[in-house]
């Protein structure tokens, strides 16, 4: 598709994939497939899922496509005290996953169920719970136990 | 593509050009490539970016494409002094929100800043976030002393 380079620099799909500097990223460090935030103001930060990245020149390209739907590692803390998880929940289609860049989140898990972190800063709408497939089954887990799940999330993206 | 008349009136490709009168936009009339926003209430606005304009029938279509990257005018306002002018100024960098900024002060033809809020003190809308136009894109740009006004690749928010 053409692009007009005076003011348009993306094409006209509606699928989104961009660089970003692993310097701009919550995890400097990104990994392909993991859900990634870019560095920005608390609970309005632009977030999506890691598709490639470029270790030489520290370029992560990320899937911004709203609802896009991944599989991701979801922790199931709802809210922390005293920097440390305090309460957790089942998970069920629907419910809000954050972005939750809490020092106590498990590896390699950077989704939770809990709007703020532990330090209580805001944390972004990542995306919603949804079913993998029609074998998925619902709730996972139950509350007031911790656990850490493989989910399948349809991402707010840009 | 099928379309379900009972409840869904756009087609279902990710990507939507709508057409909305001069009347209903928050700077009329509008010019082709810049940033608009349709009036409605403060701080939930929906936003996008002017593809066309008719000015025979004063219609102007809009891409409200969630992700799409547009330049634009930026405006590195952060605070404004309410009812004034411009109070503080911040730098430009990957990731920071944008917001459409109605406010009197933004200089011609630009319409987005980094303020959440107008020199009236009303929500500003989100548009979207500062993200590197290509490789060569350098970071951060300066706040400027009294502002700074950059052309700036920004990724929408749209619909």
């Amino acid at each position: 598709m053409t692009i007009n380079p005076n003011y348009e620099c993306s094409s006209e799909g509606g699928v989104r994939h961009w660089e970003i500097p692993y310097r701009s990223l919550e995890n400097a460090t990104p990994v392909e497939t993991e859900a990634a935030e870019v560095v920005g103001t608390d609970g309005v930060q632009l977030n999506g899922t890691v598709l490639t990245i470029d270790a030489t020149l520290s370029i992560a390209v990320i899937d911004f496509t709203p609802s896009m739907v991944y599989r991701h590692s979801i922790r199931n803390v709802l809210t922390y005290n005293a920097a440390v998880e305090n309460t957790w929940g089942a998970l069920t289609i629907g419910l809000p996953v954050y972005y939750d860049n809490s020092a106590t989140m498990p590896a390699l898990t950077y989704l939770s169920l809990a709007a703020a972190n532990n330090l209580a800063q805001a944390n972004t709408l990542f995306g919603w719970i949804v079913p993998a497939d029609a074998t998925d089954t619902f709730p996972k887990g139950v509350g007031g136990v911790a656990a850490t799940f493989e989910q399948a999330v349809m991402q707010h993206g840009a | 593509m099928t379309i379900n008349p009972n409840y869904e009136v756009s087609s279902e490709g990710c990507v939507r050009h709508w057409e909305i009168p001069y009347a209903s936009l928050e700077n009329n009339p509008p010019d082709a490539t810049e940033a608009c926003e349709v009036l409605g209430t403060a701080g939930l606005q929906v936003t996008g970016t002017v593809l066309t304009i008719d000015a025979g029938t004063s219609i102007a279509i809009v891409d409200f494409t969630p992700g799409m990257v547009y330049r634009h005018n930026l405006r590195t306002v952060l605070t404004y002094n309410p009812g004034v002018a411009e109070l503080t100024w911040g730098t430009v960098d990957i990731g920071d929100p944008v917001y459409y900024d109605g406010s009197a002060s933004m200089p011609a033809n630009t319409y987005l800043s980094l303020s959440p809020l107008n020199t009236g003190g009303t929500a500003n809308a989100l548009f979207g976030w500062v993200v590197p136009a290509d490789d060569n894109d350098v970071f951060p740009k300066a706040a400027g002393v009294a502002g700074n006004t950059w052309e700036q690749a920004i990724m929408q928010h749209g619909a």
